[in-house]
């Protein structure tokens, strides 16, 4: 049956379209730029700039790249030119064009540069004071951060920016960061959270008058009630407020969309009736073209036992969708048509129609991929429509002539409008496999952050001493078991995970070479639960050992007597729980000395070390964490740390 | 007999204090090794009790750097060679800064020749370079060091690299050109400072020429190219790198 994301994101793709052929007819208007630019690379300056000029420029940038034209070779011409006036007349970037550099590394996928351009755009929209671009880049900082899987930082520039637009009274911001900040919990599945988010948003545009922001967040809440946090009441309020505001707005998307969702909820509750209700309103809204609607009435005309009706509307659905290449649509409806033919014991239909949706299901999951772009096109869709019906009106107070030529207009523009769409969606396509390519890259690049350079280049500074010292036996011992670790871990690093024992292997091997590296400054040992096979147990590759390192450097080295380290590793129901105690000095007191320290520049390890578990409970779907807990003695002294890592077991 | 350099090693692990040991007491006659430390605690009360001439030291302990020790000493009366194993941030600080180092593992050669500096310094002055070192702290401090140390023929110089215009290679020593139209010739030759002002908007135009990106007024295509600098001089830029320079200049932040 139906889920009501997929109505709402089978819709965004129409804006796109349509600014697409606003791109295309502006085009025109872009010559003097071109101009300009050939004369500044052929000379490097142009006499008369000003900052004017780079305001412009970076206003047309933003055009181009807000609007989702995806015309980014324009945008970096505004950009390429911008920098060069203000290189050339010796002033600093605006703050307004380090955001939009920003927004345009973003959108090529060059992440590194686009963090830095954003954060520098906060730092100098702060110093020149302009708040709200200050607040706009915060939140595309944390719309960064949430991509690239930092959630917490992610969270934390939202966090900023609302803060700001109190300080400051800013319009227009707060509900975009709870927008956003919504769609972080979304992601990590904190439904609370998530909701509570929509609720701020839609306060906050509600304050402001902004209702597109709060119907927006109506919307998603509704949703959200209706599906995942059912409550029948809730869902049926919010959507009501929802479509209030959307019918003062005449918005018929929005009150399409919710009152299909409001159909959804009565389903749900199994109230038929109002549910048929909605779903014909939904309908008329969406000039008769909503898939979702007209199979939703099947459905319900089904359970009424109404099966001639039933089949009339899911075959008008399953038309829709069709020429929509809704496979979401095509999926469920086939799916319960088959119900109905097997209620009907109409076993060959049935099966017809099975074999249907498990057809259409498997594209589904292919589908999901490109969501955003289904969500535009039913935009698209009923935008077309209301331009259809505003040409028709034209018509009849025109001649014939006129007529004709209307219609090869609309005709022309549904074309191109299909040309467009089909390429915008090998577009968006590729463009997604290269964004998760990249973060895969990300992800490889901080998985492979495994061997502390600073461990290597010492260890290789022992192996010498004792070179030096004529020491053949020990030389020999410690390079040979050097090179055990670093085969282990150059093997270990081509795969995200690895049994137990290869890890357990290599986590030996680096403790004895600390504990030479120490003179037996500690002791060592790690043990294994009987339960737990470690040829079988898959881990994540180099979990443990930097927690091991934490609790050398910092808990053992820095103590006057002989130090331990143990090791254990349990299994519990879903996971393995890997203990890592020291009778160390203690986090309080290594914090003292890092405090004291003059220069403090190393938090990256355990930066990095921490967004390894959150990249590792992103990609396995886990909630797995990590607890400190400072060992006392009877007297209250600290008496070491234990870490206990949760482990997701993987095959 | 010539009195010899009292030394200190300061190292967290007991295997490279003791190589450093070892190195001394067969290549290095004229120093004295007085005392051995495995921490910052017990390296300020070492060398508070033994007044050492000279201190090997390790940047990177587990309880405070080498750094951190130093700054017990403001007007320390010894001289320093830092010893580390893998740090770009310290290396780049201390490089900028003029100040001595060796890295992990230490090439015995490299070593004797530190001390050889040493000696020789300690024989034409008696200061301890402690100029270097308060750049050294002060460049520590920002990710970016900000002051560069530059040996001249009366001295020390101690730059902002955003005053440097250009520098000019005449044989093995450069010729620093400075805003307000001044100039330095310093004895070390054009690829050092090439290394270490490569990623702060310097460019390579020319085999003997090093210019700074924010002082170029205009780039000339005819009679081969050239860039015009903001004082008014005229730099050549090889034909292969004028791709190049374009590349970096639509790069150059400012």
């Amino acid at each position: 049956m139906l889920n009501a994301y997929v109505f709402m994101n089978s819709m965004i793709k129409t804006v796109l379209i349509l600014l697409c052929l606003s791109a295309t007819a502006a085009s025109g208007t872009d010559r003097s730029l071109n101009v300009k630019r050939n004369s500044g690379a052929e000379g490097l300056i142009s006499a008369a700039t000003d900052t004017a000029w780079v305001n412009y420029y970076v206003r047309k940038g933003f055009f181009h790249l807000t609007k989702k034209s995806y015309n980014l070779e324009k945008v970096l011409a505004y950009i390429d030119t911008a920098c060069l006036i203000c290189e050339k007349e010796e002033f600093d970037f605006p703050p307004s064009l380090h955001l939009l550099r920003a927004e345009y590394f973003y959108e090529t996928g060059d992440f590194s540069k686009s963090e830095t351009d954003a954060t520098l755009a906060v730092k100098k929209a702060e110093h020149e004071m302009d708040y709200l671009l200050q607040a706009k880049s915060l939140i595309f900082l944390g719309r960064y951060y949430h991509r690239t899987g930092f959630y917490q930082e992610s969270i934390d520039q939202f966090a900023k920016s609302i803060q700001l637009a109190e300080e400051k009274n800013l319009k227009g911001i707060k509900q975009k960061a709870y927008a956003a900040e919504a769609e972080v919990y979304k992601s990590v599945n904190d439904l609370k959270a998530y909701s509570d988010n929509l609720r701020s948003m839609v306060n906050a545009s509600l304050i402001e008058k902004d209702t597109l922001y709060a119907q927006a967040g109506l919307l998603k809440l509704g949703s959200l009630f209706t599906e995942d946090l059912r409550d029948f009441r809730l869902a049926s309020s919010t959507l009501k407020e929802c479509i209030r505001l959307s019918l003062a707005r005449r918005d018929t998307y929005y009150i399409a969309f919710a009152m299909a969702n409001t159909g959804w909820n009565f389903y749900r509750e199994n109230m038929l009736d109002s549910s048929l209700f909605y779903y014909q309103q939904s309908l008329k809204y969406s000039s008769g073209k909503s898939a979702n609607a007209l199979g939703n009435m099947g459905t319900i005309y089904r359970d009424y036992g109404d099966y001639n009706r039933a089949l009339k509307y899911y075959g008008k659905s399953l038309d829709i969708a069709r020429s929509n290449h809704d496979w979401y649509s095509l999926s469920w409806v086939y799916k319960d048509m088959s119900d109905l033919y097997l209620s009907r014991k109409d076993t060959s239909e049935a099966f017809k129609s099975y074999v249907f949706y498990k057809q259409f299901n498997d594209s589904v999951s292919s589908q999901k991929s490109w969501l955003g772009l289904s969500e535009a096109r039913i935009r698209y869709d009923a935008d077309t429509h209301n331009k259809e019906i505003a040409l028709l009106s034209l018509r009849l107070k025109n001649n014939r002539i006129l007529n004709t030529g209307f219609t090869v207009l609309i005709i022309g523009l549904i074309v191109i409008g299909l040309l467009i769409l089909r390429s915008s969606k090998l577009n968006e396509k590729r463009r997604i496999s290269e964004m998760n390519h990249k973060i895969s890259e990300i992800t490889q690049a901080n998985l492979r952050q495994q061997m502390n350079p600073h461990f290597i280049f010492n260890t290789l500074n022992s192996i010498q001493y004792y070179m030096y010292q004529h020491d053949t036996l020990a030389t020999n011992n410690y390079l040979t078991k050097f090179s055990s670790l670093m085969r282990k871990v150059l093997d270990n690093s081509q795969h995200t995970s690895v049994p137990l024992r290869d890890e357990l292997d290599a986590l030996n091997l680096y403790l004895e070479l600390e504990c030479l590296r120490f003179k037996d400054k500690f002791e060592f040992s790690i043990t294994v639960d009987d339960e737990i096979d470690p040829l079988m147990y898959k881990v994540p590759t180099m979990l443990i050992q930097p927690y091991v390192e934490n609790s050398i450097c910092h808990g053992l080295i820095p103590m006057e007597r002989k130090g331990f380290v143990h090791i254990d590793l349990k299994l519990e129901k879903e996971h393995l729980v890997c203990i890592i105690e020291d009778n160390g000095i203690g986090r309080e007191a290594a914090n003292e000395i890092k405090k004291m320290r003059e220069t403090n520049h190393n938090s990256l390890g355990t930066r990095i070390t921490a967004s390894r578990l959150e990249l590792v409970n992103a990609l396995y779907g886990t909630s797995l964490n990590t607890v400190y807990t400072d060992l006392k003695n009877e007297k209250g002294e600290a008496e070491g740390t234990r870490v206990e890592i949760q482990i997701p077991i993987l095959t | 007999m010539i009195k010899k350099l009292k030394t200190v090693i300061v190292d967290d692990e007991p295997n490279a204090v003791e190589f450093i040991y070892s190195v001394i007491g067969d290549h290095c006659p004229e120093l004295e090794v007085v005392g051995k430390a495995y921490n910052v605690t017990s390296g300020v009360k070492k060398i508070e009790e033994q007044k050492p001439d000279l201190v090997f030291l390790d940047v990177e302990m587990p309880n405070g750097t080498g750094f951190d020790l130093l700054s017990h000493f403001p007007e320390k009366e010894f001289d320093v060679v830092f010893i580390t194993a893998f740090n770009h941030y310290a290396i780049k600080a201390i490089k900028f800064s003029a100040v001595d180092y060796i890295l992990k593992p230490l090439n015995i050669e490299e070593f004797i020749a530190a001390v050889k500096k040493v000696l020789q310094k300690r024989s034409v002055s008696s200061t301890f370079g402690n100029e270097n070192f308060k750049v050294l702290m002060e460049n520590l401090k920002s990710p970016i060091p900000s002051r560069l140390a530059i040996p001249t023929a009366d001295g020390m110089e101690y730059l902002n690299p955003k005053e440097i215009i250009r520098i000019e290679a005449d044989r093995s020593y450069s010729w620093f050109f400075l805003a307000g139209s001044r100039k330095i010739l310093v004895s070390k030759n054009l690829k050092e400072f090439q290394d270490l002002l490569s990623d702060r908007y310097f460019f390579r135009s020319h085999n003997s020429h090093l210019i700074n990106l924010k002082y170029v007024r205009k780039f000339v295509r005819k009679e081969g190219g050239y860039i015009e600098m903001q004082d008014g001089e005229q730099i050549p830029i090889s034909r292969n790198r004028k791709d190049l320079f374009l590349v970096h200049m639509s790069r150059f932040k400012g």
